[in-house]
């Protein structure tokens, strides 16, 4: 661990302002539920970084810190985009007719849209030119007017998210003020997760908050962004290559 | 109690259990509270601190985190099983098994680096400390008061692993455990406050705000700064996370600002942890 500099907040106005535009603009096409490959063919156009991997459909995570913060980016990407679908879905109510159910999705649509830009920002912050392209989500097998099928989707998600902090927690280099910032995010993030699961669970049946994600020693998933990424590619119409992210 | 009072009665219990040290920052807490109350009643949300700077060393998070386990372990083994709501109780037992799960972990954490492990203190869970100045004289008699008070000892476990975490930055075992710990005290805290919302309480299953106005004075304690919207980029940027969601679809500001301070659970610091430990232990 390296010496860490003092923790000072200098007004950054400057750089707020000019992020905040970008930021906004592409949030207000996904939250108002446009459609995934609308916003693709938009996001074409303005954003062609892939980190030197020339196959178009491929998007490499890249290394170091950054390429843990494009993976974080990446999940919360095929979050957010999965809630807001859920959440914009013409037959919302009469899918989920329990309000406080409505209530829950919504909620959960909201902090997966702020995770995910909040990681768009921090990488353009921190590393500006490295960040992954919008990635386009793949949600043809998931029946959107299924109860069933998006709480067990959302269960799926959720419990992967866990999984991915917990093991990227490991990966993320701490020898510089910034990793050891990123560590605790990491753990900020996590525990939301962890409530996202545990309430997803529970909606589904009562007491299953924990069952069989949380081990003999009390811990619960930790999975290595190979193991995560098996289980999102499907989701996601791009090829996700991790292979240069920290092991 | 008003919030002012609790402040001071923590600044005195805190300093009875440690002489040298903090009576005065919890004294000067309470008068900044004071100072705080009327711009918070009027919603001007505009100056919160930028960020808690997070203090100590790796032991000083392994201790603080385990100290919280104990509590709740403890909490669970005194409650009265017969009162928990119908057919929760499966689930109460497994939360203690996992806290003790945790307890052990921790504690050879701890002694591997090193530390020394301290007896348990005594606990009395009406926050009264073995005195008659109880918050909660019906934790083990009232169902909702008993889920109140098992709701704000997960969340605490909650936000002292938020402590925790990067003060572990070079060892890797411990980060890949106690961030495993941490999801799980995230889960029981959704848990309580699902059982609680069936038992008719306005609550959600994450921390949003500072819960304040839901919560009786001791718990808006255990909340404080929890509806911090500026998060740390880096090292020297901090981003307004509730400016990251546009104003539309019929998203109020107030819902989006709300969105901001549930999206993550804040750290507390090593003093205000203790300070809230110590409402329950003497």
């Amino acid at each position: 661990m390296a010496t860490q500099p003092p923790v000072s907040a200098p007004d950054e106005a400057g750089f707020s302002s000019q992020l905040l535009q970008s930021v906004n603009r592409r949030s207000f096409l996904r939250y108002s539920g446009m459609t995934a490959a609308a916003v693709g063919l938009v996001l074409a156009g303005c954003d062609d970084d892939d980190n030197g991997s020339s196959m178009p459909n491929s998007v490499n995570l890249g290394t170091g810190n950054v390429g843990i913060l494009n993976y974080a980016y990446a999940l919360e990407q095929l979050e957010a985009a999965f809630y807001a679908q859920v959440v914009s879905n013409s037959a919302f109510a009469t899918t989920f007719t329990d309000a406080a159910e409505r209530t829950a999705l919504q909620a959960i649509a909201r902090h997966e849209a702020i995770h995910r830009d909040f990681f768009k920002a921090a990488i353009n912050r921190d590393a500006p030119g490295n960040i992954i392209a919008d990635l386009t989500p793949n949600f043809s097998n998931i029946n959107f007017t299924s109860r069933t099928n998006v709480l067990e989707t959302a269960r799926i998600f959720e419990d992967l998210g866990v999984a991915a902090y917990n093991g990227a927690g490991r990966l993320i280099d701490t020898t510089t003020a910034a990793g050891k910032t990123y560590l605790g995010l990491a753990g900020k993030i996590v525990s939301v997760e962890a409530r996202h699961a545990a309430q997803i669970r529970d909606i589904i049946s009562l007491g299953t908050f924990s069952n069989d994600v949380v081990n003999a020693l009390g811990l619960d998933r930790a999975l290595t962004p190979t193991e995560v990424l098996a289980t999102a590619q499907p989701f996601i119409r791009e090829t996700i290559n991790g292979s240069n992210l920290p092991s | 109690m008003n919030l002012l009072s609790f402040l001071e009665q923590l600044a005195t219990a805190d300093a009875a259990a440690h002489p040298t040290a903090r009576r005065g920052a919890l004294t000067q807490l309470a008068h900044t509270a004071a100072a705080a109350l009327p711009a918070a009643v009027l919603g001007a949300l505009t100056a919160q601190p930028a960020s808690a700077q997070i203090t100590g060393t790796s032991l000083d998070g392994l201790q603080l985190a385990l100290r919280v386990e104990w509590l709740q372990d403890e909490f669970y083994t005194r409650l009265p099983i017969s009162i928990v709501p119908a057919g929760s109780a499966p689930d109460f037992l497994l939360m203690r098994a996992q806290q003790r799960q945790h307890i052990a972990l921790l504690e050879s954490y701890i002694r591997t680096s090193g530390g020394v492990l301290a007896a348990r203190p005594n606990y009395d869970f009406t926050g009264g400390r073995g005195g008659s100045n109880r918050i909660f004289p019906d934790v083990f008699t009232n169902t909702s008061t008993l889920l109140l008070v098992a709701q704000v000892l997960e969340d605490l476990g909650v936000r002292v692993y938020a402590y925790a975490m990067p003060l572990l930055a070079s060892n890797n075992a411990q980060i890949d455990s106690l961030s495993r710990m941490f999801a799980v005290e995230g889960r029981h805290a959704a848990h309580l406050r699902q059982l609680r919302r069936q038992a008719g309480a306005t609550v959600k299953h994450w921390i949003s705000g500072t819960e304040a106005a839901a919560l009786p004075t001791a718990q808006a304690n255990v909340y404080a700064e929890e509806d911090r919207v500026m998060q740390q980029v880096a090292n020297l940027a901090l981003r307004d996370a509730s400016t990251l969601l546009p104003t539309i679809g019929g998203i109020t500001a107030a819902e989006i600002r709300a969105a901001a301070t549930e999206a993550f659970d804040e750290p507390l610091t090593y003093d205000a942890a203790s300070a809230i430990i110590q409402v329950f232990t003497y």
